[in-house]
């Protein structure tokens, strides 16, 4: 294959339930210059033999357990592709998603971040959490700042820096607002390309305390740049 | 407003903090912030407390000087923005016991909303009403 253009950061930890549907997702992009690393957050489960027995030709390397901004930092220092694009084991990319990102990206260089919209879908066992939530404003289609969304030109973590290690939850959405407040533009790209899996084992519902305070250091930071701007910002 | 209702915080959809005497909010269901300062947090540590709109009137009234009438006409219109916001839900209880009065003068207390974050906090967050991780204590 020559050089990849696009380098696939797949990220698993304990994903054997799901990480097959995100790599046939992943192959279902048809790419020509796609590169595929699967990186594992010390997974106890069968998610290496998955990845392994799966038809597409993912490079597969796991480190112990170190949160997902860790190992999504890893991916990123080990891609060749001059775009990465992350992607969790339990969600999935739809077609077109890559070959839009990168026309987006190559007509306009002065872009450094690309994110798309993403509809939510329940397993069954959460049936009644999606009852519940149907109907909501996010439980639709909703723009993605998530790390399944995003498509970031990789030079830009060597010049601006990567994902806050530090951040256990949130480390996208911060990473964004921290890149936009240095000044490096993004884009939504107005289109649903990749849809959101609500599991039992969803880190924002296992992690549910640690991820609203971190929306609440997105608030404080918010307030404090408002506060600094001066009035009527 | 009925000065007699209690409330709570709609805890499910809700995540707030005091820091340096300003209280900041977010309603993860909207993606809207909110920041209130001075009375306004005083207020707002009442209400959930479940302290009845008269009786935080009349608590500003001995604290600041200010008239009962004027506190509590002021108060509603900030107790009602909670409740139009998704903030705060009326509620059958007891009042607790909440922080003393903070605030170094007097002002009509204000709810101030903002939404550029509605998008960037569209899909992160937890879902509204999902606190898994107090169920099994995590």
């Amino acid at each position: 294959m020559a050089a990849p253009l696009v380098s696939c950061v797949l990220t698993t930890y304990n994903s054997a339930r799901f990480v097959a549907e995100a790599l046939t997702s992943v192959a279902a992009q048809e790419h020509p210059r796609l590169e595929v690393l699967v990186c594992d957050d010390g997974s106890t489960d069968e998610t290496a033999a998955i990845v392994a027995a799966h038809p597409l030709a993912a490079t597969f390397s796991s480190a112990p357990n170190a949160g997902p901004p860790v190992v999504r930092n890893r991916g990123w220092r080990a891609a060749r592709g001059a775009y990465v694009a992350f992607l969790d084991a339990d969600d999935r990319w739809l077609p077109g998603k890559l070959r839009r990102q990168v026309a987006e990206l190559e007509a306009r260089p002065g872009l450094a971040w690309s994110v798309t919209r993403l509809r939510t879908f329940w397993m069954p066992e959460l049936a009644e959490e999606e009852a519940r939530l149907r109907g909501q404003r996010r439980a639709g289609e909703v723009a993605g700042y998530v790390a399944s969304t995003l498509m970031v030109r990789r030079e830009v973590g060597a010049r601006f820096g990567m994902f806050d290690e530090g951040s256990f939850t949130l480390d996208i959405p911060k990473w964004i607002r921290a890149a936009e407040e240095a000044g490096l533009e993004g884009s939504l790209l107005d289109a649903v390309l990749v849809e959101r899996r609500m599991h039992a084992a969803n880190l924002t519902r296992t992690h549910t305390r640690a991820c609203r305070s971190g929306v609440l250091d997105l608030v404080a930071e918010a307030l404090r740049r408002k506060r600094a701007a001066g009035p009527g910002a | 407003m009925d000065a007699e209702r209690r409330f709570r915080c709609n805890d499910a959809d809700v995540e707030a903090r005091m820091l340096d005497g300003e209280l900041m909010m977010v309603n993860l269901a909207t993606g809207v912030y909110f920041s209130v300062d001075g009375v306004g947090a005083a207020a707002w540590q009442r209400l959930v407390a479940g302290h009845r709109p008269a009786d935080i009137a009349a608590g500003f009234a001995d604290r600041w000087g200010v008239a009962r009438e004027r506190a509590l006409a002021e108060l509603a219109p900030f107790v009602a923005a909670l409740l139009e916001r998704g903030l705060l839900l009326e509620a059958e209880r007891e009042a607790e016991e909440a922080p003393e009065l903070a605030a170094s003068a007097y002002g009509p207390p204000v709810l101030h909303a903002f939404t550029d974050m509605e998008e960037l906090l569209a899909a992160d967050p937890p879902m509204p009403g999902v606190i898994a991780d107090e169920l099994t204590g995590a």
